[in-house]
């Protein structure tokens, strides 16, 4: 189809009129330079890991040492579980109710023009969402913003959320490699996290984002006079580099206009696109390939590398291969029929949006650059499923609790089927972390399936819904999971804003990340007391092919097992009407 | 000094540490970048505005709603009507009544505007909704169909000053300059509505033919 001043000739033919072939492709480059970013910095994230100097010591510890002095924090003082977590939930806390104050002052006392007030709910939801990394956005960003809110709550909570999941991957790995049975200093980790990690990475992704063309700037609108119209309009504008920024290196995804990065100046071309999906995996990815240096064991990272890839993999074709097939609908109405284009942008394509989407639930990320609930059923099975394995890479930090409490699972499982002693690294599991990480993994879907089951028993929520059955319980499904996982992508599809969803959501949302943080801390205090021990061969060994195995369909299963019934009433069962799968069975 | 609970401690630290870093890191940081950005790049820091003597119009980023005129190139339909200050698509899913609808009516649309063309060679983007609805790049393919309509308005703007062909074989030049492909080497191309839009009412400035209302 490709004429004029292209020249057509066979290789132009074989790389982009074959969709199929160059979107696989183009799936496949952005894997291999995701990987190849996470392994660059996984240097750096390991020395921050092992407390050692870096190239940005010089400069962070005058930064550090200025905030612990004027907030009166000893960082020689090392606390136990009880020290640390309290330390982690009350600056949570402090932060949470300060910006709330800000923002219920400020929108319903001194309200810029044109501005409607956020109500309480709306409020407690918001700031829930954006403290605890997820960023589900129920308001419609930015019309009900100013630039003080967008800046202080929104871009200050988005880096209090990442600080504080990396200062808990940090205490975990120390329960792992010390014996003292000590996790850290909550306050000096946050602050290690924020001036030798997020912080430069976020200010280098921003320069990039500004030399791309995203707007950045102290006025709030950009003043147009459109052709063929007398009026002016205000297109809202603001410091969206700057967001972008934080946005995708903290893995938050809140954007700043409603569309998120489907918005032209969030996301203006394919290089802004490749630089926000590698934004927002570098330091999961990163933390992953430290995880085995360490650690020491490197065929144990490399075994979670694997074990993630495939899931990354699996996830980002299955969505691709769901959108280029397309809905019969629109494919049969005998047009030029390339994938399915509804909600989503040309300058992306279908590819690049789905290694986006699925990138954005396999971190906790949960940005996105098209309209999800306009995927083909098949689409969204492959956006959804990560998150229902609660973000497999995971967020800042989040990643290595998520990961770790499925290996602890998986390794009691392998114990008990072959009869070797459970051992990670030489420190014995015993009944005290099987059981945290049991439920760890067990809150999340019961933070999901509860509170689906009741929403579906409620008529009146239930008619504020525009699609038809199957879709609908695909929409909360994902809603809800969006918000156990701390993953902030939605699909929509229904009015959100009603105070009975902002109050639950708020609820799973915080029970989602600081109960889970909670169990998965109280396994670092327990392996914290342990000593290595010889192990004579006895114990299972995780960085084997067959261990990686065994973890991936401990995973596909604890999932299918808590979620295939939903499934079958969601997202499969609309599949099959499209491609009419299902004749005789279902009307 | 008053020795302090332990827990006391730890909460009087919170509150401080976490004021002192939401203000420094959410409103000192990017207030200082954003000051820098516009001192160093005036232009992309505000979003590639359009400005044509002096009167910014828009930017080459966001589509605007030409499709009321046949002068112009078409972008992909908007939910949200081309509303600068809105965006958003369809809230039905894909195969939902709603968004079959909203397909199957900018599909009769485009037919009615561009006569003569042959359904198969419709790119399938050019009638679905965008992310934003104010998408403003097509494929190729959708804006070389467009050529014959907006060349034989523009000869009639131009009370037939210059023939049909000559129009043609400029909006093809104008296409082939703008067209970009959304990934190196494997990408599909794509051309921007804005820019081959700007371009079209540069050629009308310089040839004192400008439509009423368009400017104003």
């Amino acid at each position: 189809m490709i004429s004029g001043g292209s020249s057509t000739n066979f290789w132009l033919n074989f790389f982009v009129n074959n969709r199929l072939f160059s979107g696989t492709v183009i799936i496949l480059i952005y894997l291999i330079v995701i990987s190849i970013f996470g392994f660059i910095i996984a240097d750096h994230i390991k020395k921050i890991y092992l407390g050692q100097r870096t190239i940005l010591t010089g400069f962070s510890e005058k930064a550090i040492y200025f905030i612990e002095k004027i907030s009166g924090v000893d960082e020689n003082e090392s606390h136990t579980f009880k020290g640390y977590f309290f330390s982690l939930l009350f600056f949570n806390l402090m932060a949470g109710v300060f910006t709330l104050f800000f923002l219920l002052i400020q929108t319903n006392y001194f309200p810029l023009p044109g501005q409607r007030g956020f109500s309480f709910s709306l409020a407690i939801n918001t700031i829930s969402s954006f403290l605890t990394n997820t960023n589900l956005q129920n308001y419609s960003s930015p019309q009900r913003l100013s630039y003080y809110e967008l800046t202080i709550v929104i871009i200050g909570l988005m880096f209090l959320s990442a600080g504080t999941g990396f200062a808990a991957s940090m205490a975990f790995i120390r329960g792992i490699i010390k014996d003292d049975g000590k996790l850290g200093n909550f306050f000096h980790d946050f602050l290690v996290a924020i001036f030798e990690l997020i912080l430069p990475l976020s200010l280098l992704a921003t320069v990039i984002f500004l030399f791309i063309g995203i707007p950045e700037t102290t006025s709030s609108f950009l003043y147009i006079h459109p052709f063929f119209s007398k009026s002016v309009i205000g297109i809202p504008i603001g410091p969206v580099a700057s967001l972008e920024g934080i946005k995708n290196i903290g893995t938050n995804g809140g954007g700043f206009y409603g569309a998120n990065a489907g918005y032209p100046f969030e996301n203006p071309n394919w290089i802004s696109n490749i630089v926000e999906v590698v934004s927002f995996t570098i330091i999961p990815m990163g933390s992953i390939f430290a995880l085995g240096r360490v650690l020491e064991s490197r065929n144990f990272g490399r075994m979670v590398f694997g074990v993630i890839m495939s899931l990354f993999m699996l996830s980002a074709f299955f969505t691709f291969f769901g959108e280029y097939a397309g809905l019969p609908t629109m494919s049969n109405l005998g047009l030029f029929y390339t994938g399915n284009f509804l909600g989503k942008e040309i300058a992306l394509g279908i590819s690049q949006t789905s290694i986006f989407a699925s990138g954005a639930t396999m971190t906790s990320t949960g940005a996105t650059n098209s309209a999800l609930n306009a995927f083909t059923p098949a689409g969204i099975l492959g956006v959804l499923f990560p998150m229902l394995l609660n973000d497999p890479l995971g967020g800042v930090g989040t990643g290595i609790l998520n990961i770790f409490t499925y290996v602890i699972f998986t390794i009691f499982l392998v114990a008990l089927m072959v009869g070797k002693l459970p051992e990670l690294f030489s420190l014995k599991i015993s009944s005290k972390e099987i059981k945290y990480s049991t439920y760890s993994l067990i809150t999340h879907p019961l933070l999901i399936v509860v509170p689906l089951g009741i929403t579906l028993l409620i008529p009146a929520l239930m008619s504020s819904f525009v699609s038809p059955r199957p879709d609908q319980i695909t929409e909360l499904l994902y809603e809800f999971s969006s918000a156990a996982a701390n993953n902030g992508s939605a699909m929509g599809g229904f009015q959100v804003n009603q105070a009975f969803f902002n109050i639950l959501e708020a609820g799973i949302m915080l029970t989602g990340r600081f109960l889970v943080m909670g169990f998965q801390l109280m396994i670092a205090q327990s392996f914290a007391f342990k000593k290595p021990k010889v192990t004579y061969g006895r114990s299972v060994n995780v960085g084997s092919f067959w261990f990686g195995f065994m973890l991936f369909f401990t995973m596909i299963l604890l999932g299918l097992l808590s979620f295939f019934p939903v499934l079958a009433l969601g997202p499969l069962l609309a599949w099959g009407k499209d491609f009419n799968l299902l004749i005789g069975v279902i009307h | 000094m008053v020795k302090l609970n332990p827990y006391l401690k730890i909460m009087r630290s919170s509150a401080i540490m976490a004021v002192v870093m939401i203000l420094f890191l959410g409103f000192i940081i990017p207030s200082i970048t954003a000051e820098i950005a516009e001192h160093i790049d005036p232009g992309s820091a505000m979003g590639s505005p359009v400005e044509i003597n002096g009167k910014v119009y828009g930017s080459y980023l966001l589509a605007e709603a030409f499709n009321n005129s046949s002068l112009f190139f078409q972008a992909r339909p908007s939910v949200t009507s081309y509303n600068l200050s809105e965006s958003g698509s369809c809230t039905g899913s894909g195969d939902s009544s709603q968004s079959l609808n909203f397909t199957l009516k900018a599909l009769r649309e485009f037919e009615s505007k561009n006569p003569g063309v042959n359904l198969s060679s419709i790119p399938f983007a050019m009638i679905a909704y965008s992310a934003s609805g104010l998408d403003p790049n097509i494929p190729v393919e959708g804006a070389y169909i467009q050529i014959p309509r907006i060349a034989s308005n523009l000869s009639i703007l131009f009370n037939g000053s210059l023939s049909i062909s000559v129009f043609e074989s400029d909006l093809m030049q104008y296409i082939n300059s703008s067209e970009q492909q959304n990934f190196p080497i494997f990408g599909s191309y794509y051309t921007n509505t804005m820019v081959l839009n700007v371009d079209i009412i540069n050629l009308m400035i310089k040839n004192g033919v400008v439509p009423k209302s368009l400017l104003d």
